[in-house]
């Protein structure tokens, strides 16, 4: 039996909003799901004045991420929301019944953090540092899934993140141990010798790496 | 056809300064197809270039985010690095050119398929390897100078063995930006009620330097222009919001006639070609306007930690801060110097150091022209300048010694001299010591060491910053750059680098024999013939 969903229920609320139950959790309100996401979205106006892209962690019926949508709508001339999701039941069910029209809101559903990070596109959307809002119903719910989200490290052995290499990138730094990045420069530089056009590279890459720390130093 | 990469990994004006050099290049080797490795943050500036087949951008600001942050995998960073480089690291290259010399570079550069490679690289060994004696003079004089005496365009055009000229095409000027930009000018000069008003361009982006011209001193700049006939003013912004405050708040001042051209990087050709003057701190606008012969006056902060100007066009001034209240009357002063005009000036003795660049047989300078002057160190500029380009095969400046020795204090000069020969008579010991103790070796090569330690011990002289100790870096330089495998050779070859600086020093101490009129001094031999 699937244990995220032990108990699953959606329920009409008293305005007719389909609101889901799961394991005793009432995602939005019973009574008026649409003013509390209303009062959600107010609650967060001040961060979202000032960044266009937001990350949403929790899906639960939709309602308070359309009323972020139209908040951002009318303070920014485009905007992007990703919603992470990691009950699968529930992405599908929210599809079927509602969906976004909004195409500028996407949605993630996978069930293993380290999953998340192996993708680019969602690392390029963490790179241009989105605010970052809790839907505090699916926060609880999913706890344990949301905390390792934002404590996560990755992987910075060679060996363990070998599967995320290109082919290319495989081929010319075909010589790495089973070393942080920065451990294979060491190895390197205490070897004394540069032997092959891929240490060459990885000594290029290290030496950009500094100066653009630097540079920020500096700034 | 030749293939041609030029890695370019330096700061925007190093990308602005390659522009000749590419040209140079195209010039020289019409059939060659020159193509440029850059960042990616240098995109928005390659609309502009001639002669470039293709530019590779490397996103350096992706990468690195990547690799300081413990959420993302490196593997993406590689993945990143390895997509950007994949245009060159195929290729088999003709030349590859190390332009900014950075560290990244120096190592990339080996990792490319190449016939020749020029500028640094650092080899298998770990070493820096230098192509010719203008790359080791960079590496190891200029990279320590607070201010450069031989301008770094100067200097890399000869290490790419391409001569620095002014003539070639740099610059695209897009056909339909020159057109409307012309019109429009044509209007601006029929505005004051002639058709040849001078047109004096105020950039009011700050330098990368961090120096911001005052809004006072653009004021008061406009005020005295504004009631001249023939000038014309015009504020010219890229867009930022700092700027267009700037402007709402001259303009404020200024009933709201002034006129403000907001220029992207493509326009911004057609507009410096109609603009006579502009007026700028150390960016990238005046960088490109100073490729295009257009005459600018490049302010700058007097306490600014280095002394190079971007500006080095026959004929353009620089403007150092010390007092904020003069230079308004400063860059008067060079507004009347350069088009003949009256315009009146509050401050006729300024404290702020005026320079211009001025072009001689070898290449161009600065000389200073009005307010504060350090005189040993202006003296030290022109004399170190000469000294080097001697030692780089240009024959010597006697019409600039003579200069010296006909308008200096005749005190100023004796104690310039006598300072530098008492460093030059300390480093010739020690170079004698060392030659001296390279006998030993040969008799015995257990006397190596103790060789070794005077040679350290001279290398350690050209840690100060004096003239003599520029001359010392070069010889390391040299030394650094032997690349034999067995002693012997090492051996000869260094004798041949003491025996090469003893020369460089006699040519030092017969430059200070030709600056001083005493006989007896002329007669004087540091160095003893042994």
């Amino acid at each position: 039996m699937d244990e995220r969903n032990s108990q699953y229920e959606l329920q009409p609320s008293r305005n007719g909003l389909t609101v889901p139950i799961i394991n005793g959790v009432y995602l939005h309100s019973i009574y008026n799901p649409a003013k509390e996401a209303e009062a959600f979205a107010n609650s967060q106006e001040k961060n979202l004045k000032y960044k266009n892209k937001v990350l949403i962690l929790g899906l639960g019926f939709g309602y308070h991420i359309e009323e972020i949508a139209k908040k951002l709508n009318s303070m920014h001339s485009n905007y992007e929301i990703i919603i992470l999701e990691p009950n699968k039941r529930l992405v599908e069910d929210f599809i079927a019944a509602r969906d976004f029209e909004d195409k500028n809101i996407k949605i993630i559903c996978k069930d293993k953090v380290k999953q998340l990070f192996e993708n680019l596109e969602f690392i390029e959307f963490l790179m241009s540092k989105p605010c970052i809002i809790k839907h505090d119903t699916s926060f609880i719910l999913e706890k344990e899934f949301f905390s390792q989200f934002l404590s996560y490290q990755a992987p910075q052995n060679t060996i363990q993140y070998k599967s995320l290499l290109s082919e290319r990138s495989k081929e010319l730094f075909d010589n790495f141990g089973a070393f942080t990045f920065k451990q294979n420069v060491q190895n390197i530089l205490s070897h004394g010798k540069i032997e092959s056009q891929g240490q060459y590279l990885i000594m290029a890459l290290s030496e950009l790496n500094k100066s653009y720390k630097k540079g920020i130093s500096n700034e | 056809m030749s293939k041609i990469l030029i890695l370019n990994f330096g700061t925007s004006h190093d990308f602005i300064d390659s522009i000749n050099l590419i040209a140079a290049q195209k010039a020289e080797y019409p059939r060659s197809q020159i193509e440029v490795m850059t960042f990616k943050k240098f995109e928005g500036l390659t609309p502009i270039i001639n002669h470039v087949h293709k530019f590779h951008f490397v996103d350096e600001k992706m990468i690195n985010q990547i690799l300081e942050n413990p959420l993302y995998s490196d593997a993406f960073a590689i993945n990143q690095f390895t997509q950007d480089l994949e245009g060159c690291l195929g290729e088999s290259w003709d030349k590859v050119i190390n332009y900014a010399n950075d560290n990244f570079s120096s190592y990339l550069i080996s990792a490319l398929e190449s016939h020749e490679l020029i500028g640094s690289r650092i080899d298998s060994n770990g070493i820096v390897r230098s192509s010719n004696q203008w790359s080791i003079y960079q590496n190891f004089v200029a990279s320590q100078l607070n201010r450069q005496v031989l301008s770094k365009a100067f200097v890399r055009n000869h290490i790419a063995e391409i001569p620095l000229h002014s003539c070639y095409e740099t610059i695209k000027i897009h056909p339909d930006y020159s057109m409307v930009a012309g019109q429009n000018f044509n209007r601006i000069r029929q505005m004051n009620g002639s058709a040849t008003s001078i047109v004096i361009g105020l950039n009011l982006n700050n330098g990368h330097d961090g120096y911001q011209i005052d809004i006072d001193v653009y004021s008061d700049i406009i005020e005295t222009l504004s009631d001249a006939q023939d000038f014309a003013v015009v504020l010219l912004l890229s867009g930022e919001n700092y700027q267009r405050q700037m402007a709402n708040e001259l303009n404020k001042r200024f009933d709201n006639k002034l006129i403000s051209i907001n220029i992207d990087t493509i326009a911004l050709p057609s507009v410096l070609s109609n603009i006579d003057t502009i007026v700028s701190s150390s960016n990238d606008q005046l960088a490109i306007a100073n490729l295009m012969e257009v005459r600018t006056i490049e302010l700058r902060d007097a306490e600014a930690k280095t002394k190079t100007p971007l500006s080095s066009f026959n004929g353009n001034y620089i403007i150092y801060q010390n007092e904020k209240s003069h230079m308004a009357s400063d860059i008067t002063l060079a507004l009347n110097e350069e088009f003949g005009t009256q315009l009146p000036i509050d401050f006729l003795n300024t404290t702020n150091p005026t320079y211009k660049v001025v072009k001689d047989d070898y290449g161009v300078f600065q000389t200073q022209i009005r307010g504060d002057i350090n005189i040993q160190e202006e003296l030290r500029y022109h004399i170190e300048r000469s000294f080097f380009l001697q030692l780089f095969g240009y024959p010597k400046n006697a019409s600039l010694f003579e200069h010296i020795k006909e308008n200096t204090e005749p005190e100023v000069l004796v104690s310039f001299v006598s300072h530098l020969r008492s460093e030059l008579t300390s480093t010739v010991k020690i170079l004698l010591a060392t030659l001296r103790s390279l006998k030993g070796v040969k008799t015995s090569k257990s006397n190596l060491n103790s060789f070794i330690g005077y040679l350290d011990n001279l290398i350690l002289t050209g840690k100060e910053n004096t003239l003599v100790s520029s001359c010392i870096r070069l010889f390391e330089g040299k030394i650094e750059n032997i690349n034999t495998n067995d002693i012997d050779s090492n051996i000869k070859a260094i004798e041949d680098n003491l025996f090469e600086l003893k020369a460089n020093l006699q040519i030092l101490t017969n430059i200070m024999s030709d600056l001083t009129d005493n006989e007896k001094q002329t007669q004087e031999r540091v160095i003893q013939t042994e």
